[in-house]
């Protein structure tokens, strides 16, 4: 039985087009993928990113532990800061690609729908295993026995407002004493909107201005209907996963299991951002340490293809007969009006301008590196 | 526009006939399933079509889907103006938005095709 979303009955009453994704049913689309990218890069559209997963750490060694189960340097953030890092394996490949939101009593971590079980267990295995004075709480979760210790103290979920809009709009809804515009890139604040005790961060995932909203599940639809309607003359419209898919590539953005998975490693990926080197122990650290130092065999690399097919996630990379990598990620950029992959080369071939092959469903085009991001919005 | 005496494939797959030649692109229903169409593929002429197998694909978005021909024959006549303008197949997937005509080479494949009312409850039961 697949899971869904508080919004789930809303989603298919507007007709949205449902798929399975990481076991959750979720709306692919609504509109069209096409208006649905359009509305977000010029407007605000608004994502129901409630199947994504929330685990909190809490207690007195909540940074120390978390530090040491991801590839951020947790220790090192000071409150109200965000920062992008990995979960990863002693061979320092990704269980989970994290967001890390450091608040002045606990941290909290957002993880991607698919993994949020596996990520819980491995985060309370390694805190039991090292001793870490801890809780991990699952704080997306409505069985969780710790929920009482959560910020919010329920079982939250999670709306995105992305696109130039956003901040006009949410300044709408928050409480008089917020100042949206106060709070920069990549940082958290805690706020009340409808009255409800809100975390509201500036971050995303479709390479826009926009902010993500966690907040008590029970008020999914009330807050839904307060964002639309208040989004109304600004040009809101809901945003399925089929353009937040669409978005987050022509941003460059890696998806875990297309650009990262037990295979790849941070540093193959191309998110060295998302590591840090200096600061304390955290698994994997050795073999990305090894990796910066002596260098990588796969290397992911931004594709710009010689024809109108669309090269998509398996689509081989050849150099004459020797295959090179695979695509990861292709699609059509509705942005940019071009088609767009990413994929896995040898270092040999990553270079930006380098030429080879892609074998789309058995038929040879021509594609060339080209520097990632594909799309960069102007600020 | 819709014209009268269409034939449908079950893979929604439209073919009007006039002698010997046949016309075919993709149904209404098609366009919206596929949704955000980017590019068509297709094929030239003199190229043969075998019924039931893969003649040209359209380029969604998220997703490529193969194109099936609906008949068998030759293709003498290719739409090059539906490869640049993917609102022709959108807007009037009947009309404007045809992909190739093709000489009939099995006249007797016609019985395999819907008609209208036929593909009506097909759509209908596969919506």
């Amino acid at each position: 039985m697949a899971k869904t979303t508080p919004l789930h009955s809303t989603h298919v009453s507007l007709d949205a087009r449902m798929i399975d994704f990481g076991g959750w049913d979720m709306p692919i689309q609504y509109e069209g993928i096409v208006s649905e990218c359009a509305t977000t890069r010029q407007r605000v559209g608004i994502f129901d990113i409630g199947h994504m997963g929330r685990l909190e750490f809490s207690g007195p060694q909540a940074v120390e532990a978390l530090d040491y189960c991801v590839s951020c340097n947790v220790a090192a953030l000071t409150d109200g800061r965000v920062k992008y890092g990995l979960i990863l394996t002693e061979r320092g490949t990704a269980i989970d690609d994290v967001l890390v939101y450091k608040d002045i009593d606990r941290v909290h971590v957002v993880v991607n729908a698919g993994n949020r079980d596996v990520d819980r267990e491995h985060f309370r295995k390694i805190v039991a295993e090292k001793g870490f004075d801890c809780l991990v709480i699952d704080a997306a979760c409505p069985q969780e026995p710790h929920q009482g210790h959560s910020f919010l103290g329920v079982p939250q979920t999670m709306l995105a407002l992305q696109g130039p809009n956003s901040e006009t709009l949410l300044q709408r809804v928050v409480n008089t004493d917020t100042v949206v515009s106060e709070l920069r890139y990549y940082r958290m604040m805690r706020t009340t909107i409808l009255g409800l005790n809100c975390l509201v961060s500036r971050t995303g995932y479709t390479g826009e201005d926009g902010f993500e909203i966690f907040f008590d599940l029970r008020e999914a639809q009330r807050m839904w209907d307060l964002l639309l309607s208040q989004g109304e003359d600004l040009g809101i419209s809901p945003v399925g996963l089929g353009a937040r898919d669409t978005l987050r590539t022509e941003a460059g953005m890696p998806l875990y299991g297309n650009e990262i998975d037990l295979e790849t490693t941070p540093i193959e990926a191309g998110l060295r951002f998302g590591v840090a080197l200096k600061g304390g122990d955290y698994i994997g650290k050795s073999v990305l340490a090894d990796q910066v130092e002596n260098g990588v065999s796969k290397k992911l690399v931004g594709l710009e293809v010689d024809t109108r097919r669309v090269p998509r996630q398996g689509c081989a990379l050849m150099d004459g007969e020797t295959t090179l990598g695979a695509v990861t990620s292709g699609t059509f950029a509705p942005t940019l009006d071009k088609n767009i992959a990413m994929g896995f080369v040898p270092p040999s071939h990553a270079e930006v301008g380098t030429t080879f092959e892609v074998d789309i469903r058995g038929k040879r085009h021509g594609c060339t590196v080209v520097p990632m991001p594909f799309y960069k919005r102007s600020k | 526009m819709r014209p009268e005496g269409l034939r449908f494939s079950k893979s929604h797959e439209w073919v009007l006939i006039e002698k010997d030649i046949a016309t075919t692109g993709i149904s209404d229903f098609a366009v919206k399933a596929l949704s955000d169409l980017v590019f068509v593929d297709l094929p030239a002429e003199t190229d043969l079509l075998e019924q039931g197998q893969p003649y040209a694909e359209v380029e969604s978005v998220k997703a490529v889907s193969d194109i099936y021909a609906p008949l068998s024959g030759e293709v003498v006549e290719v739409n090059e103006e539906v490869g640049d303008d993917l609102d022709k197949v959108s807007k009037d997937p009947f009309g404007a938005g045809w992909f190739v005509k093709f000489r009939i080479s099995h006249p007797n494949e016609l019985e395999s095709l819907m008609d209208e009312a036929a593909y009506k409850k097909h759509c209908k039961a596969n919506g």
